[in-house]
Parts: structure tokens; C-alpha cells; sequence
């Protein structure tokens, strides 16, 4: 449905998007990860169409977006990362007036700003002004005004930045029953993995303005088949002991936590012990230890020897 | 293109710190300056004080026909040449108390006159040219040639001034006229003044300092619904809102057709209110005649067309540069520019070019369209300003639509 060949943007001599290829087949759910400043933006600002690419070319349903945006503009849904709403007008205005410059009236569109201010949950406070909502309720409009029109291809940018955990389940869970049930193909972006984890299918993971990895969680997962991650709790000053950890043969990375540290070790390398003899030879409490498979942070943090919120 | 009318008016009436600046400020404003500056008006005095050089090349000779009637009849006409005296009355009528409130005049000789109008000593030259009295008394009493007219130069056409000036005289020709028929059938008409230059004046109302300033204030806050236009349309950009528009494929004619018409009808309300809020609040204007609203309607809906379009324009200015520059440059000192060159601030007339600029801005044309309507000119001088402005929205909303990026972040 959706695929980008070798896109690439800069602004001033920088490269912010660096030779991206991607695609999406009709149905899917696929998740673009990485930091703040990966470049996902800038991918889904050329994929949508709003912003040209120094080179390279996007096409959905085969049609160029860079030479006929057009016609593929009544497509595309896209919720940017931003509150993209009126703040002066209700909800209903905001969604009423997305709806008419789509095209929609009369019955159709009374009929379909009704069906998504259900959706999103705020058919009772409709006719209350955006700038009285809390974050979470504005993301739930800023979704809505997005779907009136019946996209085909759902194109999120992290959707669910700054809001509170139930609004957050409420929009992965109504996205998943966008995708599950009405077939909606889904592009979703996000630098928290367990979001991207939990809704996607496939996953591009991003940095620096290039995909360095891709596939499904699990081919991601593969890529540390042969490690584990020891997550290591501390009080107190600990910095000499995840330097000296650091030095151990069979710790591949040492990555500092707010509480003390992850250390990636080679698969069964039973370092507990040493680890805590060494503690205790440095007068270091050890206050929790954790012994986990990798998770695609983890993938993120082999990949890159950054954590994705860094 | 309703639906983007209808989102930018809801979204300016529900700004309450807006609707305070454009429609509160100005109320204040005028009541402030009306009353504050009313002394230099004279209360219900005029605005304005035309400077005037008279050159008189007459040399009162009566026409040389007359000296060929039969002597009864060269009499009686002679009689009735010295009663109607054109050159005489025209200097009474320039003596007259409620043209001196207007017009100063200096007598002056032709090189003089010609100098002090170059230097902007004076707004406009009446001449009474050679064999005035003898042409006018010719055509007036033997029915022979063209008669004569009194000449005035302006320095300015198209000002207040020259309005004043061009009523004045036209004002004494048709006094003199009705004079001199009555002079010759030996009495006044019915009903009329017998005194020239008794009436002249009527065919100007005075502007009263509040009158000055409603329209003064009014001109320039209806020039910040341009700069709003533009700032709301920034924020638009800031907040994604307009990239949402572009997704739909709406073309963005469409979109600044909406900022033209929105600004349009927010200026025209915007001056409607404030006209009507001095008619009410300070007894400003005839505001009680349909023919004042039928005036000030027509300069409104041209004024507020130029102001619609120029809103479009430095919306397209601000969404193409991507920074709100354009909008805060208009706002901050622009407006204030132009409302100085347009004479919101004090009459500019007598400051060399200041003038002509001003009337070369919405609201220099617009305010004196208004104020010349206020004092009872006729419509031939409101068209001028009218079509001056339509031309200046016409300009504005193209160069909008050239300068309007298809694609965010990208050239046309």
C-alpha cells in the first residue's frame, strides 16, 4: 500500500532523514521507533505528503505523493504530534469543520462527527471548548478530526506524548480496535517502546535519520538471542563499581540508570556471584537485581549504545 | 469557503482580549483625544483650516456693449452692474464669518501665489481672473459670451482641503448666480437669502474633534484585524491546523478567500460598531439620516475589503516565511505608520508629501472619504476614495495568492 524509496531530507547541509526505505501492506500496523530528533517527523511529513524530500520518492497505492499529492491526500488520516485543533472552538466544531474541508455534509457528516466524538469517548462533553480539555482529552479530538473522512492509511506521530496512563490505554486500545476491526492500516511512531510493542506488527527502528533495524518484535528480539540483561539496583555512590563491571569479560555494555545500572551479558554467563562480591568488596548496597530477556529498548541500546528517552 | 468564514469569525469573537482591542481601544481612544483635543477643534468648530492665496487680476471694467443701448436701458443696466459687483462679492463673500472659519485668505500677486502654493505655504490659489467683472456682467446682462469663473489651484487634489476649497467656490457661483438674476429682476427670489455667501457654508458641515477622531480611531483598529487575521493564521501553522487543511486537498485560494472575507466582514462590523458607538455615546455625526449610513456604508464595505485582503496578504507573507515577523512588523509599527500618514493621530494636510502617502493607505483614503461625507460632499467625492480602495484590496489579495506556498515548508 505504502512504500519510500530511499527518502532523504536536509535542512542547511544537515541530514535529517538519511536514505529511508519502507513499506506497509494494506492492514498492517507498523511502528516507527526512536529518540526525539530520529527523524520520524520529518519521514512522516514526507510520507504525508506536506513536505518534499531533497531525493527519493513515496508512493501509495503506487501513485507518487512528491508529484501527485492530490490524489492521495483523501487517503491519508494523520494526527500529528502536536494539538493540530482550534482551541477556541468546541469539540464538535473542530471536528465539524475537519469534516466539511474533507468534503463531508449534511447527514454524512453530522453521522460521522457523531460516530467518532463516540469513538474517542467525548460525545457528552462535545460542546465544551477545546481549551478547557485536559492533554488527554485533546489528543482524543486531535484523533478524531483525523478519521472523519475514512482514511485508509492511519498515519500517527507519537499520539500519545505528555498524557496520563488511562488516557494513553484508552487511545493504544481504540487504535488496535481501528486496526483489528475496520482494517485500518496504521503507521505509528513513538519513542516508547512498550507502545510500539504492544501495537504493532512489524517495527522500523530509527536513529540518527536512518532505519538501523526492522522486522517484527520477535526477528528484533533475535538480534540479542544470545544475550541477557541484568538490571542492577544501588544506594549510594556506585559509580566505581559499574566502571569495574564495565571491565568484566562477559559484560558487553554497562548503561547508567537513575538507580544503578543495566548490564548486557552474554546469555547464562552467571555473573551474579562476582557481581556481588565485588559490591560488597566496595562497600556498594545492592538493593534490587533483575535478570530479564532483552526487550526492544534493549535492541535499541545494542543497536546504538543510546536508551530511547535519552 | 463558508466553513473557513465561519471557523475565523467564531474563532475572533470568541477572543475576548481581541474584541477588547479592536472594539474597547478605539471607544476609549476617541473619547480621550474627542475630548481632550476639543479645544484645538474649537468644540463644533472645523477640522480644518484651508490657507488661501487670492490673486484678484480684475480690473472691473464694465463690457464695452453696454454703451451701445439707448441711454435708459445703459442706465438701468449699469445700475444693475454696480448692484451685482462680481469681484465685490466675491471678496464680501470671502469676508463672510463662516468662510473665514475655514478658509484664511492672503492676498496675493500671481508669481506669489504660484511661490506659497509650490512651498506648501498654502493648500490653494483663487484667482479672479483679467476681465472677470466684464465677462461675467456680459453674459449675465447682455446674454453675450461664456462669462467668467474664478480659477482655483490646489495643491493637492483629491485632500479635504481641496474638497472645502472646490465647495466653497462652487457654493458662491451658485449664490452668485441666484443673486445676480435677482439683482437684474430687482429683488431676491423667494424664500432665498438676499446676502451673498449667507448660505455658502451649508454646503459643508464643521467636524467636530469627536467626529475627527471616531473616524480616525475607527480607520486604524479596523487595520489591526488584518494583523490578527495573519497572527491567528500563524498560530494555525505553529499548531498544525493548516498542514490538516493542505491534507485536504482544499485549494489555497480557498484558504485566504476565507481570511479575505472573514477580515472583511470583522472590519465592516468592526466600523459600523464604532461609528455607531460615537453616534451614540458622544452625539458624533448626523447618525440619524438614512443618507449618513448610506455613505459610510459604502466607504466600509471598501475599506474593509482592502483590510480583508491585506489580512490575506500578510497571512501569505507569515505562512510563507514560517515566523510571525510579518504579522508583529504590521501590527507593531505599521499600523501605527499609516495611521499617522493618514491623519488619525492630526490633520497631516499642511506636512509636504505626508499627505499624499497617507491618502495612498486604506486608511488615509478611507478617512478622508468619511470625514467628507460627514460634512455633506457629495457622492462624487466619496468615489474616488471607493474605488481606490476596491483597487488596493484587488492588489493586495493577488499579491497574497502569488506569494501563498502550495506545499507546507516548500515553494510553490
Amino acid at each position: 500500500m505504502l512504500e519510500t524509496e530511499q527518502l532523504v531530507r536536509t535542512f542547511k547541509g544537515k541530514t535529517a532523514v538519511d536514505e529511508v526505505t519502507l513499506y506497509l501492506e494494506k492492514g498492517e500496523s507498523v511502528g516507527l521507533l526512536g529518540p526525539n530528533g530520529a527523524g520520524k517527523s520529518t519521514t512522516i511529513s514526507m510520507i504525508s505528503s506536506l513536505m518534499k524530500p531533497t531525493s527519493g520518492d513515496v508512493r501509495i497505492h503506487g501513485i507518487s505523493t512528491i508529484s501527485e499529492p492530490q490524489k492521495i491526500r483523501k487517503v491519508l488520516g494523520v494526527v500529528p504530534q502536536e494539538i493540530a485543533l482550534y482551541e477556541e472552538l468546541t469539540a464538535e466544531e473542530n471536528v465539524r469543520f475537519f469534516g466539511k474541508v474533507y468534503g463531508l455534509k449534511g447527514e454524512a457528516l453530522k453521522q460521522k462527527t457523531a460516530e467518532v466524538l463516540a469513538l474517542v469517548g467525548l460525545t457528552e462533553r462535545k460542546d465544551e471548548r477545546v481549551d478547557t480539555y485536559s492533554g488527554g482529552m485533546k489528543r482524543r479530538v486531535n484523533i478524531a478530526a483525523a478519521l472523519l473522512h475514512e482514511p485508509e492509511l492511519l498515519i500517527m506521530d507519537e499520539p500519545t506524548v505528555g498524557i496520563d496512563p488511562q488516557s494513553r490505554s484508552y487511545i493504544l486500545e481504540m487504535i488496535r480496535t481501528l486496526n483489528r476491526e475496520k482494517g485500518m492500516t496504521v503507521l505509528y511512531t513513538s519513542h516508547y517502546m512498550e507502545e510500539v510493542e504492544r501495537l504493532c506488527d512489524r517495527i522500523y527502528i530509527m536513529d540518527n535519520g536512518r532505519i538501523i533495524a526492522s522486522g517484527t518484535k520477535e526477528e528484533l528480539k533475535q538480534i540479542l538471542s544470545d544475550e541477557e540483561t541484568i538490571v542492577v539496583e544501588t544506594a549510594g555512590e556506585a559509580a566505581a563499581f559499574f566502571e569495574e563491571a564495565g571491565r568484566h569479560e562477559k559484560v558487553r555494555q554497562v548503561v547508567l540508570t537513575e538507580n544503578g545500572a543495566k548490564l548486557m551479558t552474554a546469555k547464562g554467563a552467571r555473573l551474579l556471584g562476582w557481581l556481588f562480591q565485588e559490591a560488597e568488596s566496595r562497600g556498594v548496597t545492592v538493593t534490587n537485581v533483575n535478570v530479564q530477556t532483552p526487550t526492544l529498548e534493549d535492541v535499541f541500546l545494542h543497536l546504538t549504545g543510546r536508551r530511547l528517552r535519552d | 469557503m463558508w466553513t473557513f468564514i465561519k471557523k475565523d469569525m467564531l474563532i475572533y469573537i470568541r477572543d475576548r482580549s481581541e474584541l477588547l482591542l479592536i472594539l474597547g481601544m478605539p471607544i476609549l481612544l476617541i473619547a480621550i483625544l474627542g475630548f481632550a483635543l476639543g479645544g484645538v477643534f474649537g468644540g463644533n468648530t472645523e477640522a480644518v483650516d484651508v490657507q488661501a492665496a487670492l490673486v484678484d487680476l480684475d480690473d472691473r471694467s464694465l463690457p464695452d456693449g453696454l454703451e451701445e443701448l439707448p441711454e435708459a436701458q445703459e442706465a438701468a443696466l449699469r445700475d444693475a452692474a454696480e448692484e451685482i459687483d462680481p469681484a465685490g462679492a466675491f471678496h464680501t463673500f470671502l469676508e463672510n464669518d463662516d468662510v473665514r472659519d475655514v478658509l484664511t485668505v492672503t492676498e496675493m500677486d500671481a508669481d506669489e501665489a504660484e511661490e506659497a502654493l509650490q512651498s506648501g505655504e498654502v493648500d490653494a490659489v483663487l484667482t479672479l481672473p483679467e476681465a472677470f467683472t466684464e465677462n461675467v456682467l456680459e453674459h449675465l446682462l447682455l446674454d453675450e459670451g461664456d462669462g467668467a469663473a474664478v480659477e482655483l489651484t490646489l495643491r493637492e487634489e483629491g485632500s479635504v482641503y481641496a474638497g472645502i476649497a472646490g465647495d466653497l467656490i462652487h457654493g458662491f457661483t451658485e449664490r452668485f448666480t441666484l443673486e445676480a438674476a435677482a439683482a437684474q429682476e430687482g429683488g431676491a427670489p423667494p424664500g432665498e437669502e438676499p446676502e451673498l455667501g449667507g448660505q455658502v457654508t451649508a454646503a459643508f458641515e464643521p467636524v467636530s474633534s469627536i467626529e475627527y477622531y471616531a473616524v480616525g480611531m475607527a480607520v486604524m483598529f479596523c487595520l489591526y484585524v488584518a494583523g490578527t487575521t495573519a497572527s491567528k493564521a500563524h498560530v494555525e501553522k505553529q499548531q498544525h491546523v493548516y498542514s490538516r487543511i493542505l491534507l485536504a486537498g482544499r485549494p489555497s485560494v480557498m484558504y485566504l478567500g476565507g481570511k479575505l472575507v472573514s477580515g472583511w466582514i470583522l472590519s465592516g462590523v468592526q466600523l459600523l460598531l464604532l461609528f455607531a458607538a460615537a453616534a451614540v455615546l458622544f452625539q458624533a455625526f448626523d447618525a440619524w439620516t438614512v443618507r449618513f449610513w448610506l455613505g459610510t456604508l459604502l466607504v466600509t464595505a471598501a475599506l474593509s475589503f482592502a483590510v480583508g485582503a491585506l489580512g490575506s496578504l500578510i497571512t501569505a507573507i507569515t505562512i510563507r516565511s514560517q515566523t510571525e515577523t510579518a504579522a508583529t512588523v504590521f501590527a507593531g509599527g505599521i499600523v501605527t505608520l499609516a495611521a499617522f500618514v493618514g491623519g488619525s493621530f492630526f490633520a497631516v494636510d499642511q506636512m509636504g508629501i505626508v499627505p499624499l502617502i497617507g491618502q495612498w493607505t486604506p486608511n488615509g483614503a478611507a478617512m478622508t472619504a468619511y470625514l467628507q461625507w460627514s460634512q455633506g460632499f457629495s457622492v462624487s467625492y466619496l468615489l474616488p476614495a471607493v474605488c481606490k480602495l476596491i483597487g488596493m484590496g484587488l492588489v493586495f489579495f493577488t499579491a497574497a495568492v502569488l506569494l501563498f506556498p502550495s506545499r507546507e515548508g516548500g515553494s510553490r
